[in-house]
């Protein structure tokens, strides 16, 4: 087997997971496993997982679940330059959520080190930035712009090779 | 909130747009964090993001990049380029009669752009270069033509009305033209030495050396970067040429005295953490593999032409002379001297290695333990016994096998499947464009066993033994239970083998059918097939299915294949078809709907306007060719999205 599922957890050994704020998740062991959601355990009787709350630890198990059988892929094959930006249905529909939720998904599956978690919400919000202008993307993320009109005319003119009309 | 987001993230973020340059410029522009994350991605291949088309990077499906505008672009980024240059060097070119822009000294610039530079082919930096050159002979009357074309033609400005755009690119045109005005060229009387190109890139090349801190790849390659050729601006050449032998030859651009880069100064350090080399230039290239092979040991891939060199005249005939097969056999020395300083090598291509393959092989050996991948391409090894394959048996660790365009003898091919106990667990096999016999592709297979999921046969079956692709599908069916991707050339006989591989393959995802040459008018009624296949709910998975033959097909069958099976199917193509019609697309838009996101037809049955307006309305990808079968030939009408 090498689609990452050979690990020693049975299929009915479940485990508790505990967000910060004390919200308590029965998990099949196997997902703790593959995603090495037990790197916080010390041993108790569940593992805690701190900087995530309920809300957003439940979203993140749920995609653990449903992929659970994914190959696990060579870090190797990973060249920003060949990835591209397609989103299968199930994926596209799952992260269909809020801005604040998506985020903080993000964020989760960063701490957690879940990266093709990672990869799936970053490239979401990388299609939410394409064929946006700067205003746009300032306004759809509520952004601050902290350039001064010089620095940002200056940036205008070095970068100006890579404009498009 | 997305301001919360740590950098790391954007930089994730913005990797993701890695292909699309304005999408990093305009989110460098939003603020100055997110500006230090999309910075790097962008500059890290300019060179390459410069001649990228938009549309194939983007949601737009046309190019609306006119020549001069990726000339004008190529010359503002080779110009910042140049600033960069130290006054000895710029004195240089100007000694040489190369008038360069007056910029603004290099501490005028927020960021030395050359470090971030990860990306490099010495193709796409001589084409912009090029590009530089042929702009500054634009005159002013055609700069200002170009900013007409840009009110008149541009469908994007027009959609957006964007009023400030419009004003941003009349500002910057005006300022291109004033920077011209107060430049020290006058570009109507610049008189430039032939070799202003070679001059410009080597000093550039030389640069890259000394600022650029980190390399990731360096390639040399006329047909542009293997996967990535496909992004190549619609504006740009054509990228090859034939040659009087009828071969498509690939432009080279690169002059012979690039290959020496290694050997500039700071190439240690700019070249030591490579991990990809892509050299399929027909230049000489030994001198490069000898100088990288004391720099480079972190490489993963390699690839190389190791075929004849471009200044022999007898290029193209596959026949070497002796003193040429001395020299292509002291190249695959330097190669092979390159492969065994690796620490851990995962991926090898070779195309046109027939001599010295032995060398390069026996040197790939020191790589056993971490090569994952090796393609070999354009072999021609029928008529002549340039050596074999046998290393190859002792890579265990071996997942990747293909042969694309190559003519395989069996003394290559044999003493890869002697062993009878194979050591081989490839999951993937390919084998396109590819002649070899029959037995040996059999055993290949059944050696892979349940670890095979992607297998593209070509043409290999015997056509004097009539049941030889027979046994192929069957020892499929039989031994790869986890198939996922089934792409092969399939003769009429052995349609009723399919239906024993779709029972037994049950992981099958995609499945790809091709037809022989020779039947390319043989109609043959499938219906059964799909009736088998409804009735035992066969290919529930199938997300991709092409049927690239003549074979025809009641749309009652299609449809009941669709709800039966009810298979995932994300993309369809019927091409060379007899039978398709309106109701086989009426069936299609009512069973799949707007799941279907890609659908090619090729039929030549008239399809009526009103259908071919549903589908497009429907399906995000579709295309439509009504074709006249013409002893074998096809005439086309395109109709596409």
């Amino acid at each position: 087997m090498d689609n990452g599922t050979s690990n020693s957890a049975s299929e009915n050994e479940t485990i508790t997971l505990k967000s910060c704020d004390g919200i308590e998740f029965h998990i099949d062991a196997r997902i703790a496993n593959r995603y090495t959601l037990l790197n916080n355990w010390n041993g108790g009787e569940s593992a805690c997982i701190p900087n995530v709350n309920g809300k957003v630890l439940e979203k993140v198990l749920e995609w653990c679940e449903h992929h659970i059988n994914d190959p696990q892929l060579n870090c190797g094959d990973d060249d920003s330059r060949r990835r591209n930006t397609i989103i299968e249905e199930w994926d596209e529909n799952f992260l269909s959520c809020d801005q604040d939720m998506l985020f903080e998904i993000i964020l989760a599956a960063n701490y957690l080190e879940i990266k093709p978690l990672l990869d799936l919400g970053c490239k979401t919000v990388a299609n939410m930035m394409k064929s946006k202008s700067p205003e746009e993307i300032r306004s759809a993320f509520n952004i601050d712009n902290d350039y001064t009109p010089e620095e940002e005319e200056q940036f205008r003119k070095e970068n100006e090779w890579a404009e498009d009309y | 909130m997305a301001s919360s987001l740590p950098s790391e993230c954007l930089s994730h973020i913005f990797e993701n747009l890695s292909n699309d340059r304005a999408s990093l410029r305009n989110c460098l522009l939003v603020n100055r964090l997110w500006c230090l994350n999309a910075v790097t991605v962008l500059w890290s291949q300019p060179f390459h993001l410069v001649n990228v088309c938009p549309s194939k990077t983007t949601s737009s499906n046309t190019c609306i990049r006119s020549q001069k505008k990726r000339l004008i672009q190529c010359s503002i980024l080779l110009n910042i380029y140049l600033s960069f240059l130290s006054k000895e060097e710029k004195l240089t070119l100007i000694n040489n009669k190369i008038k360069l822009q007056q910029q603004r000294n290099t501490g005028g610039f927020t960021f030395n752009y050359v470090e971030f530079l990860r990306y490099l082919d010495l193709e796409e930096l001589f084409i912009t270069v090029r590009s530089w050159k042929q702009c500054l002979s634009l005159s002013k009357s055609q700069l200002i033509s170009y900013n007409n074309d840009i009110n008149n033609n541009s469908p994007k400005l027009k959609r957006s009305n964007s009023k400030k755009k419009l004003i941003n690119s009349i500002k910057s045109l005006k300022n291109i033209l004033s920077r011209k005005k107060h430049s020290t060229f006058n570009v109507n009387k610049a008189v430039f030495p032939v070799s202003v190109d070679r001059l410009i890139s080597y000093s550039l090349a030389k640069l890259i050396m000394r600022d650029s801190k980190k390399l990731n790849l360096l390639s040399i390659d006329p047909t542009i970067g293997d996967s990535i050729k496909n992004y190549r601006c619609n504006c740009m050449d054509p990228i090859f040429s034939i040659d009087n032998y009828g071969n498509q030859i690939f432009k080279q651009s690169v002059p012979e005295e690039h290959l020496l880069i290694a050997t500039y100064p700071g190439a240690n350090g700019c070249l030591s953490p490579l991990t990809e080399f892509i050299c399929t230039t027909r230049g000489t290239k030994w001198r490069l593999f000898h100088a990288m092979s004391s720099i480079c040991q972190q490489l993963k891939m390699i690839y190389v032409d190791m075929g004849g060199y471009d200044s022999w005249s007898n290029v193209g005939l596959q026949t070497y002379t002796e003193p040429q097969m001395q020299e292509l056999e002291w190249e695959a020395k330097n190669l092979a001297t390159l492969i065994r300083s690796q620490i851990s090598l995962n991926k090898f291509i070779l195309s046109r290695g027939e001599i010295g393959l032995n060398t390069i092989l026996n040197a790939l050996t020191s790589q056993v333990t971490s090569l994952r991948y090796v393609e070999f391409i354009n072999f021609d090894t029928e008529l002549s016994q340039w050596g074999s394959l046998e290393k190859l048996i002792e890579f265990t660790g071996l997942k990747t096998l293909k042969f694309i365009s190559c003519k395989l003898s069996d003394i290559l091919m044999k003493p890869l499947v002697s062993n009878p106990i194979s050591l081989f667990r490839l999951t993937t096999i390919e084998m396109s464009d590819s002649t070899s016999s029959p037995e040996i592709v059999l055993k290949l297979i059944e050696d892979s066993g349940s670890s095979l999921k992607y297998l593209t046969l070509g043409d290999h079956y015997n056509k004097d033994d009539s049941d030889s692709i027979c046994n192929i599908i069957e020892t499929i069916a039989k031994y790869c239970p986890n198939l996922v991707n089934f792409s092969s050339i399939v003769s009429v006989r052995e349609i009723s083998q399919l239906l024993t591989l779709f029972t037994f393959c049950p992981q099958l995802e995609s499945v790809t059918l091709r037809q022989p040459l020779e039947e390319f008018n043989v109609i043959e009624d499938i219906n059964w097939l799909f009736d088998q296949m409804s009735e035992l709910q066969l290919l529930r998975k199938l997300r991709h299915l092409a049927i690239q033959t003549p074979w025809s097909f009641l749309p009652r069958s299609l449809n009941r294949f669709l709800v039966s099976s009810n298979p995932p199917l994300k993309s369809l193509e019927f091409s060379c078809s007899h039978c398709f019609s309106d109701a086989h697309l009426d069936v299609i838009l009512r069973c799949l709907g707007k799941n279907l996101k890609r659908l090619k037809l090729i039929t030549c049955k008239e399809i009526d306007d009103n259908r071919i307006i549903d589908a497009l309305e429907t399906i995000q990808d579709f295309e439509f060719k009504p074709f006249i079968p013409v002893h074998g030939s096809c005439q086309f009408n395109h109709i596409q999205k």
